[in-house]
């Protein structure tokens, strides 16, 4: 870690292409990073802000470590990964619900009975359900969670939803909403003091664009 | 396959360099600690499971490493120094005032401390005192036991749950609304804080004072901030608590080691004043936390005012490396080696060596090829090797 750079962790895709739309709001040259490459690790143009590239349930563990100060995480990683960061700013983008979805008329709320559920959150639905006292069996997935109860892995699905249209066109329901999830600003408990010459700054800059 | 050579997950070897510095920096601490009057003391490494399991210094359940005694009892591996350290002053000592230093390792189910279970911890407590002149020294000695090991820049971040626990008072919350407060402040969420404030109906003024709660930190001037938001003499009380502490350290000079955070609100659930934590440029985590905790006896029958602070010292050996202040044993100059009956001129050869200032190691290797090997694995240029005839360099 630099001494006085300050480092972002950025997931690749559309998190990192809204975010670096914000940085260059705020005067942050780096356009460039999102050109093809294959390194994993860039700077600025000014040499003060390095970037690096990793998977988006990644993000928060970088910055939980301090390797990096800042990073863009969905809100759905931050409540799976339960990681010790200060989240700053909900940066408006990425929108989506984490939801139970599965077969209209499935009872979510069935006591008696343990349900299936298909899930790469495995730590959020454990909670979700231990909350309300139910027994259910975790079926960690790592893609296509939707197949689940149509092959009849699952009773359902605990998901992110965005638009809803895979879950239409699998004559799946919405059956439970349980929190609404955007991109938010982390930032390593203490970088922030550290570096609060740069972080400080950046941040009420990052909030003024995204509340305009 | 299992491999009985693997370790258990989160805990570490430490090989002679490694080794070395730890001793060498844990040394310098304690002696630091000594040289102003705290005896060191030392507890088991079990304790009871019931010592942890309720009260003010309840640790979370998941946490414990739990041990069965052959009579069904539980115990635990103790996960601090600080609540034992509370049990034999509140059983085994006379009323007075006590400082004591301690060096130890604690352990927790759960990985904390760079995905460790099984961490070191060194530091002090003082029992039995009360007052601003106590808590100047803890901090005080916190900046100068720190100065002792190396470390530069580094800051002690001071805040005071005093002030945020006045801040909740008037918001006549239950314990579990408290909670979920907490978890927010201590993340900064203030998205997180605009929905508490919505679903447990919060007034404006309230809200407003816990939005900017998460940037109330930074240099003194902070203070005069945080002063002007005091709704309650609590809070009032906990900002000049800290406006005193700084004039003190600032009296001697160590100032610029100092920073402020209010939005502290104290994890561990003992403490009932100020409390601080160490935190440099180098590294993303605390290598250092203390505070006051005058309730936590309580729980044990007395109530006895105490504050201390501990480092981790595993946070402190990577902090020092990555500022190049890590202490490295010296190099080996020469390794003797000889023939078994050439014992005695080997012996004061070493002697001799010694008395000059040559860093010698006396090796048990009776051939030159031996000695070859040993020389590697010390890391010695230089070897020596006494036959019944001569003294050969190797």
């Amino acid at each position: 870690m630099g001494q006085n750079i300050v480092t972002f962790a950025l997931a690749k895709g559309r998190l990192a292409e809204k975010s670096v739309e914000i940085l260059e709001k705020c005067g942050i040259k780096c356009k460039h990073i999102l050109e093809p490459t294959r390194k994993l690790q860039l700077e600025d143009e000014s040499g003060l802000y390095r970037f690096i590239f990793v998977k988006p349930t990644d993000v928060a563990i970088y910055v939980e470590r301090g390797v990096a100060d800042i990073g863009v995480v969905g809100k759905d990683s931050l409540l799976e990964g339960g990681q010790d960061v200060y989240e700053l700013l909900d940066l408006g983008f990425a929108k989506c619900r984490l939801c139970l979805a599965g077969f209209e008329g499935f009872d979510v709320n069935d006591s008696r009975n343990i349900i299936k559920v298909a899930t790469k959150y495995e730590n959020i639905t454990k909670r979700f359900f231990e909350s309300r006292g139910q027994n259910i069996d975790i079926i960690t997935l790592h893609g296509s969670i939707e197949l689940g109860p149509i092959v009849g892995l699952s009773d359902i699905i605990l998901d992110i939803v965005e638009s809803g249209k895979t879950l239409e066109e699998n004559n799946l329901k919405v059956l439970e909403e349980i929190a609404d999830c955007s991109a938010r600003l982390i930032v390593n408990k203490v970088s922030l003091k550290t570096k609060v010459d740069v972080i400080k700054p950046l941040v009420n800059n990052i909030e003024k664009i995204v509340k305009a | 396959m299992t491999n009985k050579f693997k370790l258990p997950q989160g805990v570490l070897d430490y090989l002679p360099e490694e080794c070395y510095s730890k001793t060498l920096i844990e040394n310098k601490l304690i002696g630091c600690f000594k040289d102003y009057g705290y005896r060191q003391i030392d507890t088991p490494i079990l304790e009871r499971y019931d010592l942890f399991e309720s009260g003010i210094g309840k640790v979370s359940l998941k946490k414990l490493f739990k041990v069965t005694d052959i009579d069904g009892d539980l115990l635990v591996l103790r996960p601090d120094m600080t609540v034992p350290i509370s049990r034999i002053n509140c059983t085994k000592l006379p009323e007075g005032q006590y400082k004591f230093c301690y060096q130890g390792k604690v352990f927790s189910m759960l990985e904390e401390s760079g995905k460790l279970r099984e961490f070191t911890q060194i530091g002090v407590e003082v029992l039995g005192a009360k007052g601003n002149g106590v808590d100047i020294e803890i901090v005080m000695l916190a900046i100068k036991s720190m100065l002792e090991t190396g470390l530069k820049d580094f800051q002690i971040e001071l805040g005071h749950v005093g002030f945020f626990k006045g801040l909740i008072k008037s918001m006549n919350l239950n314990d579990e609304q408290v909670n979920e407060l907490v978890e927010l402040v201590e993340k900064k969420d203030s998205i997180g804080e605009q929905v508490f404030a919505k679903k447990v109906g919060l007034d404006k003024k309230s809200l407003d004072l816990l939005l900017k709660l998460p940037m109330l930190f930074g240099s003194v001037e902070i203070l005069d901030e945080a002063f002007s938001m005091c709704v309650n003499e609590e809070m009032a009380a906990a900002i000049n608590n800290l406006k005193t502490i700084y004039k003190g350290v600032k009296a001697m000079g160590y100032d610029k080691y100092i920073s402020f955070d209010l939005s502290v609100v104290g994890k561990m659930n003992y403490y009932s004043g100020m409390v601080f934590k160490g935190i440099t440029k180098s590294y993303g985590r605390p290598f250092l936390i203390g505070g006051r905790y005058d309730n936590l006896c309580d729980s044990f029958g007395k109530h006895v005012p105490c504050v201390g602070f501990a480092a981790y010292m595993g946070y402190l050996q990577t902090i020092l490396s990555i500022q190049k202040k890590l202490p490295k044993p010296n190099s080996v100059d020469i390794v003797i080696g000889f023939e078994f009956d050439q014992m005695k001129i080997a012996e004061k050869l070493f002697d001799e060596y010694k008395a000059n200032g040559v860093n010698a190691v006396k090796s048990f290797a009776t051939t030159i090829e031996q000695l070859e090997k040993c020389m590697v694995s010390c890391n010695a240029k230089k070897g020596i090797f006494v036959t019944k005839d001569s003294i050969l360099e190797v």
